[in-house]
């Protein structure tokens, strides 16, 4: 997996590429957002339209940097979801728990 | 691959417990699948739940111990394509298995492997034998589509 971080109207986005799984991604995202969260950053977009596959841990991740940021008063939102990815979300009822948005746009316009 | 009759096959696999596997497992089930007939619409999910099975047997069944060893087979006929994952610890009650969609497990990070295999394919169950192993047979229909289809004609005529 490789990612992206760069800043569009005062909000943070991290642009995610390739799998996020055991052992290939997950340990990648997980120090990705701790290291953003460590600087500070209190609004993030997890830009997961290149995300071509992820599994259970994956979600644990986004699970776990969501909780995360919460806890440091930071907003993590995400944006561009396949749709693997949303049915992934939608089975285990986390569409619930993510603010998730069509476009990077829409997302960005939603912190304002 | 042996041939076991018309239109049947099975692969059998045994290889030392450890994740880097997974990505092999990964791959020979994307060879498969145009083989025995997965419909592709259904290629992530099937690929999904058997990663989800290796990773279980490797880090809770065998507890990540490398001496241990997973097996995987897949059988197919014209109905149905199985993969069972078979590892060497002593197995576990499913009915401890909490729902990931509760609300008191909504935010765990994980636990949500199981729940997905069940959710992703047409059936799960939990094998407790041959010789002190203990497997997960994860079953596919392969003619679900055509079924479908059929009933969207009828429904027409």
């Amino acid at each position: 997996m490789s990612n992206r971080v760069y800043e569009k109207d005062g909000v943070t986005i991290l642009e995610l590429k390739g799998t996020i799984t055991l052992g290939s991604g997950d340990v990648n995202m997980r120090d990705k957002i701790k290291e953003l969260l460590s600087q500070d950053h209190k609004k993030i977009i997890i830009d997961l339209g290149e995300v071509s596959f992820m599994d259970s841990t994956g979600l644990g991740e986004l699970v776990a940097a969501y909780t995360t940021a919460r806890h440091q008063q930071a907003t993590l939102k995400l944006a561009q979801l396949t749709k693997k990815i949303k049915d992934l979300l939608s089975i285990t009822q986390l569409a619930a728990v993510f603010e998730s948005y069509e476009t990077l746009d829409e997302a960005i316009a939603s912190f304002k | 691959m042996s041939e076991v009759g018309p239109g049947r096959f099975h692969v059998h696999f045994s290889v030392p417990s450890d994740l880097r596997y997974t990505d092999l497992f990964h791959s020979v089930l994307t060879q498969l699948a145009q083989e025995v007939g997965i419909p592709e619409e259904r290629l992530d999910w099937v690929t999904l739940a058997l990663r989800e099975a290796v990773n279980n047997a490797v880090l809770h069944g065998n507890k990540k111990d490398a001496s241990k060893t997973i097996q995987v087979e897949f059988d197919a006929d014209e109905n149905e394509f199985v993969m069972k994952v078979w590892d060497q610890g002593p197995g576990f009650d499913d009915a401890v298995l909490g729902d990931p969609r509760n609300p008191e497990n909504l935010f765990r990070p994980n636990g949500r492997g199981i729940f997905l295999i069940r959710q992703l394919l047409d059936k799960a169950r939990f094998l407790r034998h041959r010789g002190g192993w203990f497997g997960l047979e994860m079953t596919v229909a392969l003619n679900k589509k055509e079924e479908s289809t059929q009933r969207q004609e009828a429904a027409h005529e």
